[in-house]
């Protein structure tokens, strides 16, 4: 899969993730080529949602560069940064009433006007994206009565609508039961080749995801760390 | 299929509001025949002087008062409930009510209403009274102070206790006043506080309705983004909303809402925690798109209602007009905490 199309999306020069006065990762020079999977592993605590945070713009980096699109990241504006990263965090909305659509339809959010109203063209993309992970008939039911695989492949459809490059997953798999975190991984080898999107995923579960991915970037325990990087399974 | 039983539901609740609206027009402590209070409103003029003076200058602004009230408390409480993700918040959260209340109480209590009145007459503003500027003045000053707060403080769960801490504070200020104070100007501090909607009058509404038209304008603009701020600061962030912008702009539409409010008609409870969630629960959905317009209608129902049974006829004293609220909205509230026991970590 190793695809000689490929041209570098997201790249970091000397990047460093950390808090004020806590570094937690330095020296990262990421790269991240379109239609590519990166599977991100570490312990819990050592840096892999501030590293995706970071690289998708909601945390500030400590110092360094990221580029996307040939742009500097920090010159994007919150909108534009919105069309390139779709996030898909893990964890279920509470006390929250909406039908699959509705849910859904959320992630045209950059697209819609002032006052959020769907036009026909949001429709269309939506259940397409709804289509696309398989979702079709979660599209009336509410949110609150699905199973937790489902709600992530709608999570996932979310992130879609959004139109991105780069979908950045943290932990998409920690609730999941085992059938729905293949379906998941499949979900985005499909999308990736498919579609040409770029996806990292930070994860426990790296027997699913090893096998899709085509760079491993591996945390050491102890901060401040670099990354060991590795070719994966899928190049 | 779901659009078309919402515009049902839609429809449904602004008849019945339109119903309503006429019931306050109609019913008061003093019958007025539907066909001459008919006739009053299509300017004949068969009908006693006294009778148009009611139709004209009591129950039409106090229908507008009770309306447009509701509706705005309404949407400030749904504001406010997704902001701080707490299903029984309301605009007296963030201690601009209390602030109101306390600019009413040093006036009041202290018996510096003279003071304040000379100001106002010399100002031109002696239509308002001097219960309104002061209680205009102690929002104001809360509302500055959160806004100053909230933009050094990143957590809204703080920020949501910075908020009661400043109502507690203003409120135990008002204790010790009211502990020196003298008897008769404790009774008229506590007759404010009961609330109503029949002392605005027409004067008062051309200053509450554009400060209320102003916050709920703001509210509109924002409904999309209080949408994506259901899954979270940081999910509303990659999506693209500049969640510092819309913290202000939420805060000050519900401050004014809620300074204007507590201003004219004293601080009427219950409205904002009850109006969203009926709304939410009648439409199904927590899309605020949808919920925004039923939030409305609803709040300003329940307004409505509360002003028609505070003033029904048969009897010669109005209810306190908070009484009616609660009343109405305590069971509501019950309602809702049983309900969200299950799910809810508050």
């Amino acid at each position: 899969m190793s695809n000689p199309h490929n041209r570098p999306l997201l790249s970091t020069s000397d990047l460093e993730v950390g808090y004020k006065d806590n570094s937690l990762l330095v020296g990262l020079n990421l790269t991240v080529g379109t239609g590519e999977i990166i599977v991100l592993i570490g312990d819990n605590g050592t840096g892999k949602s501030s590293l995706l945070r970071t690289l998708s713009g909601l945390q500030r980096r400590r110092s360094g560069s990221i580029t996307i699109d040939e742009q500097e990241l920090s010159e994007l504006s919150v909108h534009d940064r919105s069309r390139q990263f779709a996030t898909v965090f893990s964890g279920r909305p509470e006390n929250i009433l909406m039908t699959g659509f509705e849910y859904v339809g959320q992630g045209r959010y950059p697209f819609t006007g002032w006052n959020g109203q769907l036009r026909q063209q949001d429709i269309e993309m939506t259940h397409r994206c709804i289509q696309q992970t398989n979702a079709d008939h979660l599209v009336d039911k509410s949110i609150k009565s699905i199973s937790d695989g489902e709600l992530q492949r709608l999570t996932l459809a979310r992130a879609l609508a959004q139109e991105p490059n780069i979908l950045i997953l943290d932990e998409p798999t920690s609730f999941l039961d085992r059938k729905s975190k293949q379906l998941l991984a499949d979900l985005i080898r499909e999308l990736a080749e498919n579609q040409n999107l770029s996806a990292i995923i930070a994860t426990h579960d790296v027997e699913y995801f090893s096998p899709i991915a085509s760079q491993t970037w591996e945390i050491p325990t102890g901060a401040p760390a670099g990354i060991n990087m590795a070719r994966g399974d899928a190049c | 299929m779901h659009n078309s039983s919402f515009k049902v539901k839609f429809s449904f609740g602004l008849a019945g509001l339109v119903l309503l609206s006429a019931s306050g027009i109609l019913i008061g402590s003093t019958y007025i025949p539907p066909e001459s209070t008919l006739s009053i409103l299509l300017n004949d003029s068969d009908v006693p002087r006294a009778w148009e003076i009611i139709i004209w200058d009591i129950r039409i602004p106090r229908t507008l008062t009770a309306l447009s009230v509701g509706a705005g408390l309404g949407i400030a409480g749904l504001q406010m409930q997704t902001l701080f993700r707490n299903p029984v918040a309301d605009s007296s959260i963030l201690g601009v009510t209390a602030g109101a209340s306390w600019g009413v109480a040093l006036t009041v209590l202290l018996g510096q209403s003279s003071a304040v009145g000379l100001f106002a007459v010399g100002t031109g503003w002696d239509f308002v009274s001097t219960v309104t500027i002061s209680a205009i003045t102690g929002a104001l000053i809360v509302l500055v102070a959160v806004l100053f707060i909230s933009q050094r403080v990143h957590s809204i769960g703080i920020l949501l206790i910075i908020g009661l801490m400043i109502s507690y504070g203003l409120a135990s200020g008002i204790t010790l006043l009211v502990a020196y104070a003298d008897p008769e100007n404790i009774q008229r501090y506590l007759i404010w506080g009961f609330g109503s909607f029949r002392t605005v009058g027409w004067q008062g509404l051309a200053i509450l309705m554009p400060s209320l038209l102003l916050s709920v304008g703001i509210a509109l603009y924002t409904l999309k983004q209080l949408n994506a701020l259901l899954f979270g600061e940081p999910y509303a962030t990659s999506v693209g909303v500049n969640i510092t912008r819309l913290r202000i702009l939420t805060l000050s539409s519900t401050a004014i809402c809620a300074g204007v409010s507590t201003a004219f008609c004293g601080p009427i409870t219950f409205i904002g925690i009850a109006a969203p969630h009926l709304a939410r629960f009648t439409v199904g959905s927590s899309d605020h798109l949808k919920i925004a317009p039923l939030t409305a209608i609803t709040g300003a129902s329940i307004g409505l209602i509360a002003e028609i049974i505070a003033q029904l006829p048969g009897h010669n004293s109005v209810l306190p007009l908070n009484a009616v609220t609660a009343l109405l909205g305590a069971p509501v509230v019950i309602w809702i905490l049983i309900t969200y026991r299950k799910t809810s970590h508050v």
